[in-house]
């Protein structure tokens, strides 16, 4: 019963603040292109990177368009619906978590939705668009397995970036002041997923696998889909990786609830 | 004259405070900043390894480039990106219109104070990082470090008029996080920061050249290398102080349109 | 069982401890120093369902501090908090649906969107039936005056009424408490009136209970018949407001028009120890009286048999400066019985003991006897603080000193005149 209800408030609420977002048309354009901008930047970058050079890492291009792909994909769906992790920073400065912890709803589901990000629109649909065309220029011995898997870790992917995100923005508990950068730098972090992280080093790469899991959400799948190496089937973590750090994200919050300040008045 | 000089300086002296003023968070936003251009320069090391020279560059003066660039990137970043956004967003700014003091200049003085304290730690990063990585690429002669360091100013210049004006554009949008990116985009990619803009395609050179942002990294970080040299520098650098002059009038003009909206219509 | 019970509430911050300017900024950098805040300590609160009570105190003092301890949004340091029967820090969901919380500075509707919609999401949030919601919607509505607002949206709203829509919010989906955090701050006289008469109003109809902070004393006078007052933390006064005033305010005034003779009248009229005259025109006259000694109509008499009295007024006494005293530590409260220490003063009048007595005795008696009821104007005010300004040395005639500050005069004075007694 709870959850069900839980669910239908979040559609309400998303499609609560989509209606209103699309009400102011020029914010909403810029935001759209801007990120389009961005997404297409990358890619361009890509592009020219490898005007010059064949492989990296004995990963081609292609290679790893599919794993930016998968990273547009995720972060789309994540900043189209829960782009409300970001606006902690504020809601706790500014003592409107208040509201939130005052009312029936659990306040994870209110701080995810506070806010939506039409964006997210532009992302999901240019990682798409990557993904299908990348598919198209890779090798992928195909089976029933990997076409079951590739839902599946899209959806783990889409997550461990909510979870990762959720929980650095918690960070504006302990950090008091109204312009955080912690969860900006943990943001940053994912950079090292667009790329083969073996290109990284090892430190860098235990990190990205075991300390901020990036990794599972483009990097290992992409490793067994490619038939890349042996250890790639770990790919297969990947939703189990996503619980896990769900319910972290969810302690961190209760924790940081406790260390809660109120502010103002 | 001299009591103006004052007050500016008191702009710059609380930016500079108020960044240190939480320990964590400033300590954050510099790591941060680093972690960025560490995923680059780690990309680009990957791309090298194995291999004596690509696109015509050798790695010494690619990892050199590198690092300038980064120094060049992190100057005004952080704070200052959404200081201006965020007191139109507030409407605090008209607070700060009812004070005696040029927004635009004190603008400035507020970025250089905070350009100090953000600056003087990558600065420190920037070569720790330099001297552990190997040997680089050094200026050649006293001239070309004198042009190096003129490039910097005009770097530092129009950054900071780019960032100025876009960050104007919020008189007519909420969206500051958009703006914010876009102009972080375009930044980073037309200035050379992400890949040297002798890597770009014919097509997309001639676009990167007519526009500011090459001053930014590009010019300086080949300056410095000595890849950018004599007549070509000497061009370059016109060229991007022309723009920071035409940059400093722009911002100008979309200022007082700003005004004229908001005298009219209300914050 | 209370409603609301806590004990030995206490929150405590750390904060940072700075040097100023640009030496200090850098120096706290490397070694910063924190020093603890104790924002609430050891608090007692017990409320009983129905009460309605006025939580006051001086900025800083801890109230809003309290506050969101009641209302599970801050976890206290130390002590326990019980609402409805549950912690409302852990029991979250189950207790915020018995809940109501109203802030003066910030509102609880959506801001984009009709406030006709907020309402049916709190609803939808808060699982209020149909038929109910139905029910109180209309109430709320013809009680509070939302039809004129319903459809537009929050950020276009007054702050009247935005106020009101935020109280229907609140008490939409019967609660059991409700929370108000300076519910009228900022707002005319007249939304301040119909926000008091809701409040009583929905107390006495529907039981609510009723928590409100605020500096209006309007508003701690006409809806709460209880009074708690912080300072710095801690209690130092819970008991009812009525008590409070007869034990703080120890002499009345009283306005007397006259056919004529003001002066001769007074002179008269002070030949009684209790009495002074503190204004005196021919046609009128204003006398101040201990009124534990000397009742309204003991008074009335004593002016009647001596000089022609055409009318009479009786000030109602200042709640605004009497508080104001306790927050100075001016007036001791030790007699009240159910205070804490609110700092001694030299101010304890050694007979107080009985006169304490005698004082509520008087007081339910002087309510019979009064006249008419003076209207809580500016004059009424006035005259109070000008019968504790300027005192007998300073002479007779009192025009509106002005305020506050002279407190401390007006606590000499009551010194010197009590000596004079």
């Amino acid at each position: 019963m709870r959850p069900l209800r839980t669910v239908k408030l979040f559609f309400r609420f998303l499609a609560q603040n989509t209606k209103i977002k699309l009400e102011y048309k020029l914010d909403s354009l810029i935001l759209f292109v801007a990120g389009a901008a961005m997404q297409t930047l990358g890619f361009l970058f890509l592009t020219v990177l490898f005007s010059k050079i064949p492989s990296i890492a004995g990963w081609t291009e292609w290679e790893i368009i599919f794993m930016l792909s998968a990273i547009f994909i995720s972060e789309g769906l994540v900043s189209f619906a829960f782009e409300g992790a970001w606006q902690i920073t504020f809601l706790v400065n500014t003592g409107e978590l208040d509201r939130m912890l005052l009312r029936p709803v659990s306040p994870i589901l209110q701080i995810l939705t506070f806010t939506m990000g039409i964006h997210g629109i532009g992302n999901m649909a240019l990682g798409a668009v990557l993904f299908t065309a990348s598919l198209a220029h890779v090798h992928i011995a195909w089976t029933a397995a990997r076409v079951v898997f590739i839902p599946l870790f899209i959806v783990s992917a889409c997550v461990i970036r909510t979870a990762i995100s959720f929980a650095a923005n918690c960070s504006a508990f302990w950090l008091k002041a109204s312009s955080n950068a912690f969860p900006l730098m943990v943001y940053q972090l994912a950079d090292f997923a667009k790329y083969p992280t073996s290109i990284f080093g090892k430190a860098i790469e235990a990190f990205v696998i075991f300390v901020v899991p990036y990794a599972f959400i483009s990097y290992i799948p992409a490793v067994w889909l490619f038939d890349k190496a042996w250890w790639g089937v770990f790919a297969w973590a990947s939703p189990l990786v996503a619980l896990w750090l769900a319910l972290l994200a969810r302690a961190v919050f209760y924790r940081g609830l406790k260390a809660y300040d109120g502010s103002g008045s | 004259m001299r009591q103006a000089i004052r007050k500016y300086r008191r702009y710059a002296s609380l930016a500079f405070q108020e960044t240190i003023a939480y320990r964590i968070p400033y300590a954050v936003n510099m790591i941060s900043i680093i972690v960025t251009y560490l995923v680059i320069f780690l990309i680009w090391m990957a791309v090298f390894s194995g291999k004596s020279e690509v696109g015509g560059y050798q790695w010494a003066e690619m990892k050199t480039y590198l690092i300038i660039s980064l120094f060049m990137s992190a100057l005004i970043s952080g704070s200052s990106e959404f200081r201006i956004s965020r007191q139109i967003r507030t409407g605090n700014i008209a607070v700060e219109l009812l004070r005696p003091a040029d927004y635009q200049l004190g603008s400035l003085a507020i970025t250089l104070g905070n350009c100090l304290s953000e600056g003087a730690l990558v600065g420190v990063a920037c070569l720790g990082f330099a001297l552990a990585t190997g040997p680089g690429v050094l200026p050649p002669d006293a001239v070309s470090w004198a042009a190096f360091a003129l490039a910097c100013a005009i770097a530092f210049a129009t950054k900071f008029l780019l960032v100025y004006v876009f960050s104007l554009a919020c008189f007519w949008t909420n969206s500051l996080m958009g703006i914010s990116w876009l102009r972080k985009g375009l930044t980073d990619f037309f200035s050379g920061a992400l890949i040297p803009l002798s890597f770009f395609p014919l097509w997309l050179k001639g676009a990167a050249d007519w526009l500011p942002f090459k001053s930014i990294v590009w010019v300086p970080a080949s300056a410095f290398t000595g890849r950018l040299a004599g007549v070509e520098l000497a061009r370059a650098l016109a060229v991007g102080a022309a723009w920071a002059v035409a940059l400093w009038f722009i911002a100008r003009f979309v200022w007082s349109r700003a005004m004229r909206k908001v005298t009219i219509q209300g914050g | 069982m209370a409603i609301i019970e806590a004990q030995g509430l206490c929150k405590a911050y750390t904060s940072a401890v700075k040097e100023a300017g640009l030496a200090g900024a850098v120096k706290h950098l490397f070694k910063p120093e924190y020093r603890e805040i104790n924002a609430v300590r050891d608090v007692n609160l017990s409320i009983e369902s129905g009460e309605t009570v006025a939580y006051v105190g001086p900025n800083g003092a801890g109230k809003s501090t309290t506050i969101k301890m009641l209302t599970g949004i801050l976890m206290p340091s130390a002590g326990t908090v019980t609402v409805n029967g549950m912690d409302p820090y852990r029991d979250r969901m189950e207790n915020t649906k018995r809940m109501g919380v109203v802030f003066g500075q910030r509102t609880q509707l959506w801001w984009d969107i009709p406030v006709r919609e907020s309402f049916t999401l709190i609803r939808d949030i808060y699982g209020i039936s149909a038929a109910r919601y139905r029910d109180n919607l209309a109430y709320l509505t013809e009680v509070l005056g939302l039809a004129e607002f319903m459809d537009m949206s929050a950020r276009k709203l007054s702050l009247g009424q935005r106020m009101r829509a935020d109280l229907a919010v609140s008490f939409l989906h019967d609660p059991a408490v409700v929370f108000l955090d300076e519910p009228t701050i900022g707002l005319d006289v007249a939304v301040r009136e119909r926000i008091r008469e809701f409040l009583a109003r929905v107390n006495s109809e529907r039981g609510v209970t009723i928590l409100l902070t605020s500096h209006d004393l309007d508003d701690i006078r006409d809806v709460c018949r209880r009074l708690v007052i912080i300072d710095r933390g801690t209690v130092i006064y819970d008991g009812k407001l009525q008590t409070l005033l007869d034990l703080c305010v120890k002499t009345r005034t009283m306005h007397l028009r006259l056919a004529s003779g003001g002066a001769i009248l007074a002179k008269k009229l002070e030949r009684n120890p209790n009495l002074r005259a503190i204004a005196c025109e021919d046609r009128a006259l204003s006398v101040e009286f201990d009124r534990f000694a000397l009742s309204a109509r003991d008074v009335v008499t004593l002016a009647i048999e001596a000089g022609e009295v055409i009318d009479f007024r009786i000030d109602e006494p200042n709640i605004e400066r009497v508080i104001k005293g306790v927050y100075e530590g001016k007036l001791d409260l030790t007699e009240s019985g159910d205070a804490s220490s609110g700092g001694a003063n030299a101010e304890a009048d050694p007979s107080r003991g009985e006169k304490a007595t005698r004082g509520e005795k008087a007081a339910r008696s002087e309510k019979s006897a009064r006249g008419e009821k003076s209207a809580r104007s500016d004059k009424a005010a006035r005259s109070e603080k000008s019968a504790r300004g300027e005192k007998s040395a300073r002479g007779k005639k009192a025009t509106h000193s002005d305020k506050a500050a002279r407190s401390d005069k007006a606590a000499r004075g009551e010194k010197r005149e009590r000596k004079q007694k």
